[in-house]
């Protein structure tokens, strides 16, 4: 067993890991994070996205034993600690962008680490942002919308329009 | 399937004391880079029982990113796909790299799969591969005896398998600065722009000159047991103008020398029309 000290949703933490155990067994399985989905469990669907060191990958592929001193990031921590939802959180609820809703972890993570990224997108930019997370319900209509709408949102609380 | 697969995990932290590890482990050690492979071998049950330990090179600062080293560039094993998008070395001086790096897979997969798992997972299908091939990439085999270069056009000896010993360690990518004016062109075909593992992969690169193409070379991927030199079609074009009739032959003479099969990805007869297209592409365009 590994043992690994990282930081998981802004709390340092701790476990003891089988060398090829991935990220995502592990913080479903001894962390209670849900939020995580085990898709295809092959990196294909991208329903286990997390954000490891500020960029998005598929906690499936990634061996828990490659935490230790990293920062990890799940749907969990995404929100302030007083319960404000992140704004692309809020974007796809406000917008709707949800059907089964068992992509909708993977797609909110990517789409903060890639607005992180690109403040600014162009539609095609935000279209092949989601290349790597597969929606089986909506048509990704509404999940492009809400993507654009949080981009538009994060850009006014940056200049301090409509704060 | 098995998260019993390995009983060990190292995490070196210079690349001596990697090396010393394989030396004393030799086939039961298998390195893990990015993870994206051997992950899914875990997942799928397919890891030999003989693999026992997981050495991480991720601890290793050299092998990361890219650097100029006299009239060569250094592309370490380590190197994601992400870092070669982003790196200003290489937009400099091997944007097709970084291209080809910009089409592989997906954000989550290129933010942690490397240039050495690419390369030594040996994939006939492995996109950066093939622009590596284009440059001519030499690449560096270290162990405890000492170091080689082997050509990556030698490097890959079959479907998954490569001139890596079991105690070897690849540790960079390096190449000649590319001279002003060189052309690379790249195509690939697959199911859908993203997350695809290609059906084809087709590069040329070459230096006009006087109305002429000299050094000129072509890499292809998918449509063989390993990515390969298309030295047929190379020498079809060396020194050539690129007239009509000459692109037709450069065509028909990657038609001939690949050999692909039939799988679920896509037919034979397809991947071998599908050559002939983007060999014609890249020589008009």
């Amino acid at each position: 067993m590994i043992e690994v000290r990282f930081t998981l949703n802004g709390e340092a933490v701790s476990a003891s890991v089988h060398p090829a155990r991935s990220v995502s067994a592990l913080l479903r399985g001894e962390f209670g994070l849900t939020g995580i989905k085990p898709g295809c469990g092959e990196g294909e669907c991208g329903a286990c996205t997390i954000l490891l060191d500020g960029e998005a990958v598929n906690s499936c592929l990634v061996p828990a034993a490659f935490l230790d001193g990293r920062e990890v990031v799940t749907i969990e921590g995404l929100e302030s600690p007083d319960g404000t939802l992140h704004p692309v959180q809020s974007a796809f609820v406000d917008v709707g962008a949800v059907q089964c809703g068992f992509c909708t972890p993977g797609m909110i993570m990517r789409a903060v680490a890639f607005l992180n990224e690109h403040p600014n997108p162009s539609d095609d930019e935000i279209a092949r942002s989601v290349e790597g997370n597969i929606c089986r319900c909506t048509g990704y209509v509404k999940i492009l919308d809400a993507i654009r709408s949080a981009a538009e949102e994060m850009a006014e609380s940056v200049t301090g329009v409509g704060s | 399937m098995s998260a019993r697969a390995f009983t060990d995990f190292v995490a070196p932290k210079t690349l001596d004391e990697a090396l010393r590890l394989l030396h004393e482990h030799g086939a039961s050690a298998r390195i893990v880079a990015g993870g994206t492979d051997i992950m899914v071998r875990v997942r799928r049950g397919m890891v030999p029982p003989g693999w026992t330990t997981l050495v991480s090179t991720r601890g290793i600062e050299r092998l990361h990113g890219c650097r100029r080293r006299d009239n060569e560039i250094v592309v370490g094993a380590s190197t994601t796909a992400t870092d070669l998008i982003r790196d200003p070395v290489i937009a400099e001086h091997a944007p097709i790299l970084a291209r080809v790096a910009d089409r592989m897979a997906s954000a989550q997969i290129r933010n942690v799969a490397t240039v050495g798992g690419n390369l030594v997972n040996a994939s006939p299908a492995g996109d950066l591969i093939n622009p590596l091939l284009l440059l001519d990439a030499r690449l560096v085999l270290a162990s405890l005896d000492g170091r080689r270069t082997v050509a990556v056009s030698d490097f890959f000896t079959g479907p998954g398998e490569t001139l890596l010993g079991a105690d070897e360690l690849l540790v960079e990518a390096c190449f000649d600065v590319p001279p002003n004016g060189r052309l690379f062109r790249f195509e690939k075909a697959g199911t859908r722009p993203a997350m695809e593992c290609s059906v084809v992969t087709c590069g040329i690169a070459y230096t006009p000159l006087d109305g002429r193409i000299v050094d000129v070379r072509a890499a292809f991927g998918s449509v063989a047991a390993t990515p390969f030199r298309g030295r047929e079609t190379e020498s079809v074009l060396e020194g050539r103008r690129l007239t009509p009739e000459r692109i037709e032959q450069a065509a028909r003479a990657a038609e001939g020398e690949i050999s692909p099969i039939s799988d679920v990805r896509g037919s034979a007869a397809y991947r071998r029309a599908l050559v002939g297209v983007f060999v014609r592409r890249l020589l008009r365009d």
